[in-house]
């Protein structure tokens, strides 16, 4: 009898173990890995990158495209995605951006499985370069790059902290484009900005010589440039295509016979021209509610950024215009967002992109030819881009008919990325500052630069961007008001930076940058003193967006109380604030100031 | 059925038995670690990152309460109660009583495991392999083993209310100061090199490593101490047995 109860509970007890262990959660990878990847998509409207079938089916298998046709037959254990009310068409191309941070895992949520970014440092690009060419399963964009883009000391791209390989004469071009070979750069990008006295640039030999020598080597010669006449210059020298869209002057004809003439390709990224302008549109996109989900809270808040101001030579309808003109002409447009700049996001802004090219004049038709097979011509990929039997199964099934309307490509239904599907979770958008401010006023300036919240005043100015401008704080006898006291700030303004500043930044003292919430709060409210000229207030919040939301004013010559809606800094979120700074520029000259009375209403 | 095999299943079911009829040990062996578990994976805040971490380290923790007052609380009352003089006259061999124990013994762990197992898995989300769903039961319950011989060497020794008062500083020391329900690398830098001198602390980075846990580990070392720390206190135990208080 006690045999039988140490078999019965032996046995019970055993049984249990095994039975809950069969139970138990196994990871998700391993049903997906272990299946042969063995995927039929039924009766789906098809745009392979160059034609438009209805009624077609994918069988995608071991991460490639094994057969298209209709009425495949349903390999044993093949998933089957229902394609009716579906438009199947080639993973996207983003084709220009700038990758850092979670830049692959976000593009790929919106559909973009290969990206061309335009200058982001080796380390970054080169681990990418084999595993893009894997069929495996992966969650992430395939990526392709400059590598260092070629620019002058303090050039343009020199301006974000990261080191360049900069180079100043054509002597040096041969042995600057060998360093990108040696870093396994799949093009050279070359900034070519003359013509503006903001920033100094490559001048003509220098980047004929990179355009020859790029070519001598086997690589493609691409050109950031900022104004019909450098664009010009480039084409004469043989540049294959544009990362930017010129919108200083309509293009003419001369310029667009010579395009066409040259065989090259535009990549006119408007999302970021819609921003530099002032057009915007870029939060608008991002609240919709396809793609507002599945945007990280920093991408949402950097698709709600701005420039702070329009930037001279950026016009929004001249861009337009010129994208119209050339696109016209017969010269091929490349979709391109240039994310993370302010106003995009990876991925989402690609979408947009698609809608901005077609709001300038291409058909929703070319503007699919525009994210998909335009990019795969332009830089000679054969399986990217394009939809073909034994090539990369990346594909993206939208709801709708995006060749007829382009905003259906925002209901992305399926992303398949090697032939297996991506997750796409929507992102999570709570990061909320635990605790609000303690005091609604800052600083009164009644004796000295004290300020309330453990917040702290110090000089601001664009040397800690490379720049050359400068300012220093100090505390005077006469106020706004009778209790006397104010902080005056004497910035001088000097070109060195795209948007030189200098000024007083208030943020947390010592190293606590907790952020906290404002929003119980409508407007920042100050007093201000200064001879004529226009200043600025700019905020900082947690994300950090790389230009801050900013809002000018005109100074009286007086006394003045301004006071600034926080609701219209765009893109700053006030839960999360963190600091802010009230500056001169970007007008060169020397500044003086009378700050008093900061506080929040 | 060989004889030895007989008198081993009839003892280790008697073993049942005597547990069953003793509720005040079986109900804090088999809710304890749950509820704990529960607690530090998956209520407090933050927790459910740490739930797989916990699990590995927690199943220790499921299997030394049984092992530790099992032994050293019931032997204890068992030989002052003369049992354990008339055990040795009896025809059995008297490796079927511990052996017996230890059965006994592991079947209440696996029930409070598979509670833990349950709640990592479907509460708080843990996903594994089965492979290391199983490797983890195994080193969970090979690791009741030196834990056995400290409770006997705790049963041999002492007077019986003493056993419950050193049992329990023995358990709550070894899953505190083991790193059983806050990860070590917590520690101040002593309480670290203490750890290392406990058992508990190296079997549950032998579980760490099997269940394929964030951090490097010297698996091979902790395997060595584990085997010449339970070495120590098999002899221990023999000893204890053979120098046992009447």
């Amino acid at each position: 009898m006690l045999q039988r109860v140490f078999l019965i509970a032996a046995l019970a007890i055993i049984g249990l173990l095994v039975a809950l262990i069969y139970a138990l959660p196994t990871p998700q990878e391993e049903s997906t890995a272990s299946a042969d990847r063995t995927v039929l998509i039924r009766n789906v409207r098809l745009f392979d990158g160059e034609t438009l079938v209805e009624g077609a089916d994918i069988l995608l298998a071991d991460g490639r495209i094994a057969a298209m046709g209709s009425s495949l037959e349903r390999p044993a254990g093949a998933a089957l995605i229902d394609g009716i009310g579906m438009t199947a068409l080639p993973g996207m191309i983003d084709a220009h951006t700038h990758s850092y941070g979670d830049a692959l895992s976000n593009a790929i949520r919106f559909g973009v499985t290969s990206q061309l970014d335009m200058f982001t440092p080796p380390d970054i690009s080169q681990p990418e370069v084999a595993s893009r060419e894997s069929y495996a399963p992966r969650q992430r964009t395939d990526l392709f790059s400059s590598s260092y883009l070629a620019t002058v000391p303090n050039g343009h791209g020199t301006q974000f902290g990261i080191p360049v390989d900069t180079l100043s004469s054509p002597q040096e071009a041969e042995a600057w484009v060998a360093r990108r070979v040696e870093e396994e750069a799949d093009y050279i990008k070359i900034v070519y900005m003359p013509y503006q006295n903001w920033v100094p640039s490559l001048d003509r030999e220098t980047a004929a010589a990179l355009i020859d020598a790029a070519h001598a080597q086997g690589l493609l010669a691409v050109a950031h440039i900022s104004s019909l006449e450098g664009a010009r210059e480039l084409l004469e020298e043989g540049v294959d295509g544009f990362v930017h869209i010129f919108a200083d002057r309509v293009a003419d004809q001369a310029f667009i016979d010579l395009a066409v003439e040259r065989e090259i390709f535009i990549i006119p990224t408007l999302t970021v021209l819609a921003s530099a302008s002032g057009h915007g549109g870029g939060s608008d996109f991002a609240a919709h509610p396809a793609i507002e989900p599945y945007l990280s809270p920093l991408q949402l808040a950097s698709m709600g950024g701005g420039f702070g101001r329009p930037l001279p030579g950026f016009d929004w309808e001249t861009g337009q215009e010129n994208v119209r003109l050339l696109h016209t002409a017969g010269v091929p447009v490349l979709a391109g967002s240039d994310a993370p700049n302010p106003g995009t996001a990876h991925g989402a802004s690609l979408l947009h992109e698609a809608e901005l090219l077609v709001e300038a004049g291409l058909s929703s038709m070319d503007a699919l030819y525009a994210v998909t097979s335009n990019p795969a011509d332009a830089f000679g990929f054969s399986e990217r881009g394009r939809l073909i039997i034994g090539g990369r199964a990346d594909l993206v099934l939208v709801e709708g008919r995006p060749d007829e309307v382009i905003a259906d490509l925002r209901q992305i239904r399926h992303i398949i990325k090697n032939g297996s599907e991506v997750v796409r979770s929507p992102q999570s958008q709570i990061s909320v500052a635990s605790a609000g401010i303690a005091q609604a006023g800052f600083s009164t300036f009644d004796t000295d630069l004290a300020a309330a919240n453990n917040y702290a005043w110090q000089v601001t100015a664009d040397d800690m961007m490379g720049g050359v401008s400068s300012a220093e704080l100090a505390w005077q006898a006469e106020g706004a008001d009778a209790t006397g006291g104010a902080l005056s700030v004497t910035a001088e303004v000097r070109p060195g930076f795209m948007m030189p500043w200098g000024g007083a930044a208030l943020f947390p003292d010592g190293a606590s940058a907790e952020p906290v919430s404002i929003g119980a709060h409508e407007q920042l409210v100050f007093a201000f003193k200064a001879d004529q000229g226009r200043y600025s207030v700019m905020m900082f919040d947690a994300a950090m967006a790389a230009v801050p939301p900013t809002q000018s004013f005109d100074a009286t010559g007086d006394w003045q109380t301004v006071a600034l809606d926080l609701d219209d800094f765009q893109g700053f979120d006030p839960e999360r604030f963190v600091g802010l700074a009230i500056t001169a520029g970007p007008q060169n000259g020397t500044y003086r100031f009378a700050i008093d009375n900061v506080r929040l209403e | 059925m060989s004889r030895t095999l007989r008198v081993l299943t009839a003892e280790t079911g008697a073993q049942i038995l005597a547990n069953l009829r003793q509720m005040e040990f079986i109900i804090p062996t088999l809710v304890m670690p749950a509820a704990f578990y529960t607690l530090f994976a998956v209520v407090l805040p933050g927790s459910s990152d740490n739930a797989a971490y916990l699990l590995a380290s927690f199943g220790i923790f499921a299997v030394l309460g049984p092992a530790v007052f099992g032994f050293g609380v019931s032997v204890a009352n068992e030989r002052e109660r003369g049992w354990l003089q008339l055990k040795r006259v009896v025809p059995a061999p008297a490796g079927s009583f511990v052996g017996a124990k230890l059965l006994a013994t592991l079947l209440v762990a696996a029930i409070a495991l598979a509670e833990i197992y349950a709640i990592a898995g479907f509460v708080a989300g843990v996903e594994l392999e089965r492979s290391v769903w199983f490797s983890l039961l195994g080193v969970h319950l090979m690791a009741a083993i030196p834990f056995v011989f400290i409770g006997l060497i705790i049963g041999f020794f002492m007077p019986s209310n003493g056993a419950v008062a050193v049992s329990n500083i023995v358990f709550l020391g070894l899953s505190a100061l083991g790193g059983l329900w806050i990860p070590i690398m917590l520690f101040p830098p002593l309480m670290q090199t203490m750890a290392s001198y406990l058992p508990s602390y190296h079997l549950a980075e032998i579980a760490l490593a099997v269940s394929g846990a964030p951090g490097e580990r010297d698996l091979a070392g902790h395997l060595t101490s584990t085997l010449i720390m339970t070495g120590l206190l098999g002899g221990g135990a023999v000893l204890a047995w053979a120098n046992q208080r009447s």
